[in-house]
């Protein structure tokens, strides 16, 4: 066994009512057998088998929930009250159990996987050998002259681990979020991490005319204040949104929060590219994230984890805890998958505006965060 | 003279010429790397100071040099 931790309360529905629930032979616990569902005590590892388990009678399994009574709205971040309520949500992130970036997204409640759906990462490629992948669908790619996709760099790795690594990792805790995706690996920088527009722009293309519903991107370069976006990568995720490609980007890293607020990076200063900047596990704006401090474009549009973000890394370290909006975007490309999944009708504006719709506000300026933190269907 | 990298976005209303658009493109000096049909863009390379000249042509929606990148690590 993984880990050590006592045992978890969960929550069972089941299709076959209490009987189903009998015959799944778990620990101590009550059925409300008019409600066809259950709530028991399992172990770690009862608790992975059960997620893994594609049973058509098992409808959903959820950890146990801690009520409190209602304090009222977040509105002001500086209000006792709020950080009463924050201090409460964000004692709820179970160390050992799924990833506190799976938690505060609701990922690790989602019943799906982002089956079938084509996500693309393009970054400095992937570890092709990483147990986590072996039994992936990888279609891959390399736009960096005379470079193999297999990743030297590790950034690659890490992000395609947020946005699709696997329910039950080869060591330590779930860390990805659509463990069903279709990987497209698209590489676009090289081992130091740096390329250029043309690798990126190759690389997107490659990715759209294979149909992904998302492209991930946690590369960029710095603009300046007051800088105009680019015309060239507006126009095309423009056309990439209307053929049903939606491309999320890191807003970058650049600030020196509270002092300095640097713009959002290019491309994702792009209008009909998805920025996302990055929250702690507090649900604060990370004191590096980029803002939407221009007027010309460089909105952002959601905030995700992106501070002691744990995910793959190349061998021989096979894991690794990091922080940054990279960390942040490949969780709004994962969370599109589910969201594509759930609705395989939402694609392009539709799968954008219904990421903004579902977001929880947090009490934080939009500047920051956008429609708020990404949350899974 | 100093050749730069640059990319070239075809107007939406000029796909459908794109390659008439690229031959004309070529007539004032650009090499072609890259013709990425998918997105529209034209990638390669042309003398520093024809640059202007690529906007000219009809059908052409923007030219931009290439900007180099880098992971967004912190």
């Amino acid at each position: 066994m993984l880990w050590n931790i006592a045992a978890v309360r969960i929550g069972v529905v089941c299709d076959e009512g209490a009987a189903g629930l009998r015959g799944l032979s778990l620990g101590e616990g009550v059925v409300f057998s008019s409600l066809h569902a259950g709530l028991v005590s399992v172990d770690p590892d009862q608790w992975m088998a059960l997620r893994a388990r594609k049973a058509t009678d098992l409808l959903s399994i959820e950890p146990e929930r801690i009520i409190d009574v209602m304090h009222g709205a977040m509105a002001d971040s500086s209000s006792a009250t709020a950080s009463r309520s924050r201090a409460s949500y964000t004692s709820h992130f179970d160390k050992a159990a799924d990833t506190w970036g799976l938690q505060a997204t609701r990922v690790s409640l989602s019943r799906f996987s982002g089956r079938g759906v084509r996500v693309a990462i393009l970054d400095s490629g992937l570890d092709l050998h990483h147990p986590d992948f072996a039994r992936r669908t990888i279609v891959s790619a390399s736009f960096v002259t005379d470079d193999s996709v297999n990743d030297t760099n590790g950034h690659g790795t890490y992000c395609a681990g947020v946005a699709c690594g696997p329910v039950s990792p080869w060591q330590g805790p779930r860390y990805g979020v659509a463990s069903g995706a279709d990987l497209y690996i698209g590489k676009i920088v090289d081992e130091n991490g740096s390329g250029a527009d043309g690798n990126m722009l190759a690389g997107i293309d490659w990715a759209v005319r294979r149909g992904c519903a998302v492209i991930s991107l946690s590369v960029g370069t710095a603009v300046a204040p007051g800088e105009s976006h680019s015309r060239v990568f507006e126009q095309v995720a423009a056309r990439a949104l209307a053929g049903g490609t939606l491309i999320v980007g890191a807003a970058g890293n650049t600030s020196l929060r509270p002092d300095c607020i640097a713009p959002v990076d290019h491309p994702a200063n792009c209008p009909s590219i998805v920025a996302v900047t990055a929250v702690d596990s507090h649900l604060q704006i990370a004191p590096f994230s980029c803002g939407g401090v221009d007027q010309d474009g460089g909105v952002v549009d959601l905030a995700a984890p992106g501070v002691a973000v744990r995910s793959a890394w190349p061998q021989p370290a096979l894991y690794r805890s990091s922080s940054g909006t990279s960390m942040a975007s490949p969780y709004v490309a994962g969370i599109a998958a589910l969201m594509v999944e759930a609705d395989p009708s939402l694609r392009g504006r539709e799968l954008r505006d219904r990421l903004r719709r579902a977001a929880r506000p947090l009490a934080l300026p939009a500047r920051d965060v956008g429609a708020g933190l990404v949350q899974a269907p | 003279m100093h050749r730069i990298r640059i990319a070239i976005a075809i107007a939406d209303e000029a796909l459908d010429r794109a390659g008439n658009i690229m031959d004309d493109c070529r007539a004032l000096g650009f090499e072609a790397a890259t013709a990425l049909t998918g997105v529209g863009i034209f990638t390669g390379s042309i003398e520093f100071d024809r640059v202007a000249s690529l906007r000219t042509i009809v059908g052409v929606a923007a030219v931009e040099i290439e900007r180099p990148t880098w992971i967004h690590a912190s």
